[in-house]
């Protein structure tokens, strides 16, 4: 009898540990739920050699009524480079149109949009990796509470519901480290599809952003741990939810040199 | 002399760019320099065997943010064996200031019209600096033009106004790359050694030689397409032999540089495939004005998929189009006719960009019909501090009396460093 309630409690304090993971990824989403931001970025490319590669660029984002997401970047360094931008539209068919204009040739070339799995601007970061985390697509379970550097550390199982999801990224799963007392994740380790650690993202240098009510790290890390590659984005100057001009995210503001 | 003008050019050029970068706060500085180095396979006589060219660009350009837009850009080039192709000029100077949904344009500028890559029928706005052929840069001349853009929610439409034409810029007769007048199709009695002279006969530019054109695009999820209208000149010329200048005890063949007017109707195209793939082309329709001394009726098509894939480390883009002139006339194409140099002509390109600054290229072309093409492979190397280091050659081969054929003597090697700020 005794074995039974026990038994019992376990699995009740399991399903609720599973819905607390679900709970902490809604509170991480609320956390990074903006209707716009414009943000500086320093990408720094870190070979097996430790050769470091910089490249500079403008960020904007912006959210409409209907929660569809238009992105905006121009690169400012390095010089062969600058200039360069991209832009992508989210339309409501659950697709993105997106054009990059090549100074070079002086014209906006429309381009199809990324595979998820596939490497963002060269770096060690996936489309999947930089993208929102939608709750619908995996289930999360609350693995532990753990203590790191004076930080209670909530450690929840992400994995996707469908095989396709699992196709399209790349990965099986991801233990993912939300802090418990801001909701912001810290550190992330994304599994390949043999269920092998292939990337460990940590997130550092924790920030309020004046003039809301969020908090952003300001340095991101990845490292491709099968490749010996790391990648390091560099945020600053972060404006959010300040109204951005949606004209920024138009062919006309892309072709505007 | 005119070395002298070219190094107090470029030190005027350097003091420039070194005051300015004290300014940038009030607009953005930027520019490159290069370094070329080109040698033939084929040596030959009283032609130039290799080749040391040097160029510096100077870009001034208001800030992305300001209402009032505005570039210049210098360029001087300066070739240390071949003196036609020194130049000293204004690729670009205008302003541009937006009214509501409407921008409007005016000064010197490069306008792009078109989606397919290297090739573009509807894009006849510049005339091109043809004293190198196979110069992969940007060749074109800028042109003073009224240009009014009105952008519409999914849509906008292009009118320009050029009201003085101006014309491209041929080979000198001494040139590699200026073609025997066999190639012309000028086989005459006189032989094949006899020296040429280019005579211009362009149409003085005045108000009544303007020209204009209008590009309309609409953009829906997952394509774009556009038509476009041209009324202007072909800024290639059409030799015609002036028997008239001809005289028997100094002999010379004088070609006049007819330029014929045009109009060129134009579509073009994107649309996105499956598995990260884009089928993109544009088409131009050419009819030449009625009172022209040809009637040379073609489209040229130029359509292809191309896809990028975003590696680790490195991004991989494959282009692979096909070039297609109907004739619509019958005409026989001569085989130095800039216009109608790819008839049934497939062409790739493979480009492969490492993040550790490496790049390796190769593009080709082919010509079905003629057997003849034109291979350039290129490998390049990207420092951390902005150098760019690329090895590049240029292989052209088929039979004799196709184009790529009769230039293979011009098989060269070229190493270029350049950097850029």
């Amino acid at each position: 009898m005794k074995t039974l309630i026990f038994l019992l409690l376990s699995i009740i304090s399991l399903a609720v540990l599973g819905q607390n993971g679900s709970e902490w990824i809604e509170r991480f989403e609320k956390q990074m739920k903006i209707s716009d931001q414009e943000v500086a970025l320093t990408m720094q490319l870190v070979s097996k050699n430790g050769i470091k590669r910089e490249r500079k660029l403008q960020w904007n984002t912006m959210e409409n009524n209907e929660g569809l997401e238009s992105s905006y970047i121009v690169f400012d360094a390095p010089a062969d480079i600058a200039g360069t931008a991209f832009l992508s539209v989210e339309s409501s068919n659950n697709s993105e149109d997106q054009w990059l204009y090549l100074p070079a040739l002086k014209r906006s070339r429309r381009i199809s949009s990324n595979e998820k799995s596939n490497s963002f601007m060269g770096s060690d970061f996936s489309y999947s990796d930089i993208g929102n985390e939608n709750t619908d697509n995996s289930s999360y379970e609350l693995l532990k509470t753990v203590n790191e550097n004076g930080k209670e550390l909530k450690v929840i199982e992400a994995i996707y519901k469908e095989q396709s999801k699992i196709k399209e990224t790349g990965y099986a799963k991801r233990i993912i480290y939300i802090d418990a007392s801001n909701s912001m994740m810290v550190k992330t380790d994304f599994f390949d599809t043999k269920d092998k650690l292939a990337k460990q993202l940590v997130c550092s240098d924790f920030k309020a952003i004046a003039g809301s009510n969020k908090v952003r790290a300001h340095r991101y890390e990845m490292k491709n741990l099968q490749k010996g590659t790391s990648t390091v984005l560099l945020f600053s100057n972060y404006h959010i939810d300040k109204g951005i001009d949606p004209d920024i995210f138009t062919i006309r503001n892309l072709e505007k040199n | 002399m005119k070395r002298t003008i070219f190094s107090i050019l470029s030190i005027f050029l350097l003091s420039a760019i070194s005051i300015l970068s004290t300014a940038q706060e009030h607009f953005d500085l930027s520019g490159k320099v290069h370094y070329n180095h080109f040698s033939y396979f084929n040596t030959q006589q009283n032609k130039i065997n290799s080749r040391n060219e040097g160029l510096m660009q100077v870009q001034l350009a208001s800030k992305r943010e300001s209402s009032l837009q505005w570039k210049a850009v210098s360029e001087l080039r300066e070739d240390l064996s071949d003196a036609t192709r020194n130049r000293f000029w204004l690729d670009e100077l205008w302003a541009k200031q937006q009214f509501g949904s409407f921008d409007v344009t005016l000064g010197k500028q490069l306008i792009s019209w078109g989606t397919a890559d290297g090739i573009n029928p509807i894009n006849n706005i510049n005339p091109t600096d043809y004293t190198d052929l196979l110069d992969t840069e940007d060749e074109r001349i800028g042109v003073y033009a009224l240009r009014l853009q009105w952008f519409l929610d999914m849509a906008d439409i292009d009118l320009l106004y050029v009201p003085l034409a101006s014309f491209g810029v041929l080979p000198a007769p001494n040139s590699r790359w200026f073609p025997s007048p066999e190639m012309m199709g000028l086989l005459t009695t006189l032989g094949s050694g006899i020296p040429i002279s280019l005579q211009s006969n362009a149409p003085e530019s005045t108000l009544k030689t303007g020209e204009f054109g209008i590009r309309y695009r609409k953009r829906f999820s997952g394509a774009d397409i556009g038509l476009s209208y041209y009324n202007g000149y072909d800024h290639l010329p059409e030799f015609t032999p002036d028997m008239s200048q001809f005289d028997p005890n100094a002999p010379q063949l004088v070609l006049l540089e007819n330029y014929n007017r045009q109009q060129v109707f134009g579509a073009e195209w994107v649309v996105l495939l499956p598995w990260g793939m884009a089928f993109r082309g544009e088409s131009g329709l050419f009819v030449p004005e009625e009172n022209n001394s040809t009637n040379d009726r073609y489209i040229q098509t130029v359509a292809g998929i191309d896809k990028n894939l975003a590696l680790n480390n490195s991004s991989l883009t494959i282009i692979a189009q096909y070039i297609y002139d109907h004739n619509l006339e019958d005409n026989t194409y001569e085989k130095f006719d800039l216009r109608h140099l790819f008839i049934n002509s497939p062409m790739a390109n493979i480009d492969w960009a490492f993040n550790n600054g490496l790049s390796i290229n190769l593009l080709s072309i082919y010509n079905i019909d003629s057997k003849d093409y034109y291979l350039s492979p290129e490998i390049g190397y990207n420092t951390i501090a902005g150098l760019n280091f690329t090895l590049q050659t240029d292989i052209l081969g088929g039979e004799s009396g196709t184009f790529f054929g009769d230039y293979s003597y011009n098989n060269r090697v070229r190493a270029k460093m350049s950097y850029q700020f």
